[in-house]
């Protein structure tokens, strides 16, 4: 095994948590109420549904091949050539999503803070601390979020507490004014977000108390779709109809809040939340893409692997891309679907096949066969 | 014709001292292959992006490709 380090179930669960929740919390409100607009809270509770059997089919996977992770099973399942063709596809698609998320990342630094500093010293910055992290071992990312979850959220409830004052419920009415299909249009576009759940096969196998596994994942799913479903309904009946023009209305909810003239300009606030929530998620997406790299090319340690992947993610994040809004175009959703939570639910469907036929087969080998 | 200069002198000298840091750290044959290859592509995306940023990335390989099926999905 490559990595010697063991978490625990809860460890595991925060981090997956948190880092799904690190660039949905801030940018997914004004996009899902594009369509969605008074049910936008709804469309967390549809696309739970999808979180709820990703993290079911990884399990499954997990609980078929305990100490594997999803580059290694690739093989097992499809065979040596085409394994390692998906597990490389896959690793692709992990080291693109993380470089999407650095760049939505760098473009709200530079279009709120930082106005005039370079896009490459922000992401460069910002790799160095997730490159710190990543190389240190599994059990840093891992405690990391639990280190830092008090504080955050203690950041993200000094936002919504002052808000309560001007929240009118009023704005969310009529429920399903126009039937299902605008919030599930939403849903849609929040799947741009749930296919991070996927980088978890990266971290099950190193599970010291493997039992609650399960129950702890379903858990982070719950969690994050209640935190999306509340911050929609605080972001919506606060702000209203105009939450669509706004590109971080998180950002604007924290410029808002003016109490007793003294608590104000809380941006700073968000800023915190933020750079610690990308820190977590990009360690949670390199850690996972350096250890299926140094798994497909078959390497005895990691940490070789993490600076040339850094490297990756810095390029990716700037090369060919206009601004940060393509991450929620709908081919880039589809993209996102298609390697997040299609290609783990097909490889557990090849493998129950593979199980049915070796099931099916087995009567049929004369006594002798053990090779089966 | 100034500033690329300047740039690529620049991320020679980063990447270098990328790889400074690392070569002693590589142990096998395996792990410097590895290695090498994901350098070596990084370092030519990189040339090749401080010579012509606007080159063509991933990004537009990948809409046109999934770009009927989410106009499938998405028609309401």
């Amino acid at each position: 095994m490559l990595e010697k380090g063991r978490i625990s179930a809860a460890q595991f669960s925060i981090l997956a948590g948190m880092s799904v929740l690190a660039t949905s919390l801030l940018t997914a409100p004004g996009i899902v109420a594009i369509d969605a607009k008074q049910d936008m809270w709804i469309s967390p509770i549809w696309i739970s549904s999808a979180g709820f059997i990703l993290v079911w089919t990884l399990y499954k996977l997990n609980q078929a091949y305990p100490d594997q992770t999803l580059v290694e099973y690739a093989v097992s399942i499809l065979g040596r050539f085409a394994g390692k063709t998906v597990a490389a596809l896959y690793l692709v698609f992990v080291i693109f999503a993380t470089a999407n998320v650095l760049r939505q990342f760098t473009d709200f630094i530079k279009l709120t803070f930082l106005l005039t500093t370079p896009d490459f010293v922000i992401s460069g910055c910002m790799l160095l601390v997730c490159w710190l992290v990543a190389r240190s071992g599994i059990e840093t990312v891992a405690r990391l979020p639990m280190l830092l979850l008090p504080l955050v959220t203690l950041f993200v409830l000094m936002i919504y507490t002052p808000s309560i004052a001007d929240i009118r419920f009023e704005r969310l009415t009529p429920v399903m004014e126009k039937g299902a299909v605008p919030s599930l249009i939403g849903a849609f576009r929040l799947l741009s977000w749930m296919p991070a759940f996927s980088i978890m096969n990266f971290y099950m196998p190193y599970l010291n108390n493997r039992k609650h596994l399960l129950y702890w994942s379903l858990g982070s799913v719950v969690v994050v779709t209640l935190t999306l479903s509340v911050t929609f309904v605080i972001v919506y009946t606060v702000i209203g109809a105009a939450v669509v023009n706004y590109t971080y209305p998180f950002m604007i909810l924290a410029r808002y809040i003016s109490f007793t003239e003294f608590f104000e300009h809380l941006e700073s606030i968000v800023m915190m939340i933020w750079v610690i929530q990308i820190v977590i998620r990009i360690s949670f997406g390199l850690y996972g893409a350096a250890l299926g790299m140094a798994q497909c090319f078959g390497l005895t340690g990691y940490k070789p692997m993490v600076p040339p992947i850094c490297m990756l993610i810095l390029l990716f994040s700037l090369w060919g891309i206009e601004n940060a809004q393509f991450v929620s175009s709908p081919s880039m959703v589809v993209y996102y679907t298609l390697f997040g939570m299609m290609l783990p639910f097909l490889l557990l469907v090849v493998y129950g096949i593979r199980q049915l036929f070796a099931e099916s087969d087995s009567p049929g080998y004369p006594e002798g066969e053990t090779s089966a | 014709m100034n500033a690329p200069v300047n740039h690529l002198i620049l991320l020679i000298v980063a990447a270098a001292g990328m790889l400074a840091y690392d070569w002693r750290k590589l142990r096998g044959a395996r792990t410097i292959i590895a290695y090498l290859t994901l350098y070596i592509s990084g370092f030519t995306i990189a040339f090749l992006l401080v010579i012509n940023p606007n080159l063509p990335g991933p990004t537009q390989v990948l809409r046109p490709l999934f770009l009927p099926l989410a106009k499938l999905l998405l028609k309401h």
